[in-house]
């Protein structure tokens, strides 16, 4: 461990790491993002052209995983070229069956935990607590719903991501049942269940934000907007894309307007 | 204005480049883009309400394997553009029927964005092939030339995405929405509040599973009773 590579290197990398998908192309996805993340690496390792040759070709191979979880990969190749170049026998074989047999896995968890979920829930905090406050006496707390949402996002995406490269590099294949420690998947549980909270919270409270004002009683105006909700819901529920309900809505209530 | 235009667009493209290089942490996000250039445009308001509602519009989509999900970011910063500029030439109409308006128009340019993206991204293709064959020289500054011209060109389609409708169109834009006839002002405005339930909608198709339905109602039921003992002690 860090006996060619310096923890600089590895800091350098993990900076290159994010931007990953800037070269993102059909053909091989993030690979040239991927050599580039490498590149620090590669410069402390390799002093001549053949050998930087080579390594840049080993690097330029297809490569696709979710942006968060390609630290991890890279540290356990950066683990494995440091062994390489120490002469032992066989790593050079182990690099390209880790990267192709962890880029798949960590793509599913990273995918459902940072998009599918974490994403969304941070972005429905940050609306929650932006559109309840947006009139109430205090208006400036409604600033802190974007910053909230970038707060909880980051801090897990910077953690994940710092964690499984210097993780990778320390402990190789292991790696992987690291992150599976994070237990990142029991996370989706709870991002649900708070989500579920603070949905019902939002659209029992959010009539007077949107000045919904049909009937006297506001009790009915907020299941009005609980019912149309599920409206809704039952039609993305069939597969119909929101910008289609988005132009429908609008007709519907031009057209309305003009009947009546 | 140009100025306002030019800062708006140059703080769009700057951000732009986290949507696919930086991997996307939540910058690039319309919650936090429709705020910031409200505070440029003048009227944080209208960039919170458009922030809102194209955050939750298009949350669902995201960029899982080769999939390009619509870019939400041009959306954002033409709506908030077009909505303040549509303010200070028409200030009769209500803060929601200028945002609604805007939101129209600028929906199509997420789906150019995507198409542009397409075409980017088959052109780093070309590149990819010409990288691996010049990796025989085995020198590392052509991996990085590629990379930063690569941001170069994400910041200049999203500069151009959002400049070209913002400038040539903001004229021609108010004058159309002044000339509405008034049925369409006010059925636009009738679709305000309905399209804010859309957008719940997609988050709760994503988060509301059969088992949690107990508890979503339950915090809804226990709000609303919240609500009105206060009103009550009141």
């Amino acid at each position: 461990m860090y006996r060619l590579i310096k923890k600089i290197d590895l800091l350098e990398v993990y900076i290159k790491s994010f931007l990953i998908e800037a070269s993102w192309n059909f053909e091989s996805m993030q690979n040239i993002g991927f050599a580039h993340a490498l590149i620090p690496a590669g410069r402390r390792l390799y002093k001549t052209r053949e050998e930087r040759a080579d390594f840049l070709k080993r690097h330029l191979k297809f490569f696709n995983t979710h942006p968060s979880m390609a630290p991890a990969i890279m540290g356990v190749v950066i683990n494995l070229e440091e062994r390489h170049k120490l002469g032992e026998a066989g790593a050079l074989e182990q690099i390209e069956s880790v990267k192709s047999s962890m880029m798949g896995p960590l793509a599913a968890i990273g995918d459902n935990v940072f998009w599918e979920y974490l994403r969304p829930f941070t972005a429905v905090i940050g609306v929650s607590i932006a559109i309840l406050f947006k009139d109430s006496p205090n208006p400036a707390i409604a600033v802190w719903g974007p910053v909230i949402a970038f707060l909880i996002y980051n801090l897990i995406n910077v953690f994940v991501r710092y964690r499984g490269l210097m993780k990778g590099y320390e402990q190789g294949m292991e790696i992987v049942e690291v992150i599976r420690g994070f237990s990142l998947t029991a996370l989706i549980g709870k991002l649900k269940f708070s989500a579920a909270l603070v949905l019902g919270i939002t659209i029992a409270l959010i009539f007077p934000a949107l000045n919904i004002s049909f009937f006297k009683n506001s009790l009915y105006n907020s299941l009005l907007f609980l019912g149309v909700t599920w409206i809704f819901l039952g039609m993305l529920k069939i597969k119909i894309y929101p910008t289609v309900i988005f132009y429908s809505i609008i007709a519907a209530a031009v057209l309305f307007k003009y009947i009546f | 204005m140009l100025l306002e235009i030019l800062l708006v667009c140059f703080l769009a493209a700057i951000i732009s480049i986290d949507v696919r290089t930086i991997g996307g942490t939540m910058l690039s996000r319309p919650l936090i883009v429709g705020p910031l250039v409200g505070l440029i445009m003048g009227d944080v308001g209208t960039g919170f309400i458009v922030a809102v509602l194209v955050e939750l519009l298009w949350i669902g989509l995201v960029p899982i394997g080769a999939y390009l999900p619509v870019e939400s970011l041009p959306i954002t910063t033409v709506t908030v553009a077009l909505a303040t500029h549509l303010k200070d030439t028409a200030g009769n109409m209500p803060q929601m029927t200028l945002i609604i308006f805007a939101l129209m128009v600028a929906v199509p340019l997420g789906y150019i964005g995507r198409w542009l993206e397409t075409h980017i991204r088959n052109m780093n293709s070309n590149m990819s092939k010409k990288l691996i064959k010049k990796a025989g020289e085995g020198r590392f500054g052509f991996i990085s030339l590629a990379q930063y011209s690569n941001i170069c060109v994400t910041f200049l389609k999203n500069f151009l995405l959002c400049f070209i409708p913002v400038w040539f169109g903001h004229d021609i834009f108010s004058k159309i929405a002044n000339s509405m006839p008034a049925q369409v002002k006010e059925g636009v405005l009738y679709s305000s509040w309905l399209i804010p339930a859309l957008g719940f909608a997609v988050v709760m198709k994503i988060f509301l599973v059969a088992r949690h339905v107990k508890i979503f109602l339950l915090s809804y039921s226990l709000s609303i009773a919240v609500f009105f003992a206060q009103k009550i002690i009141r």
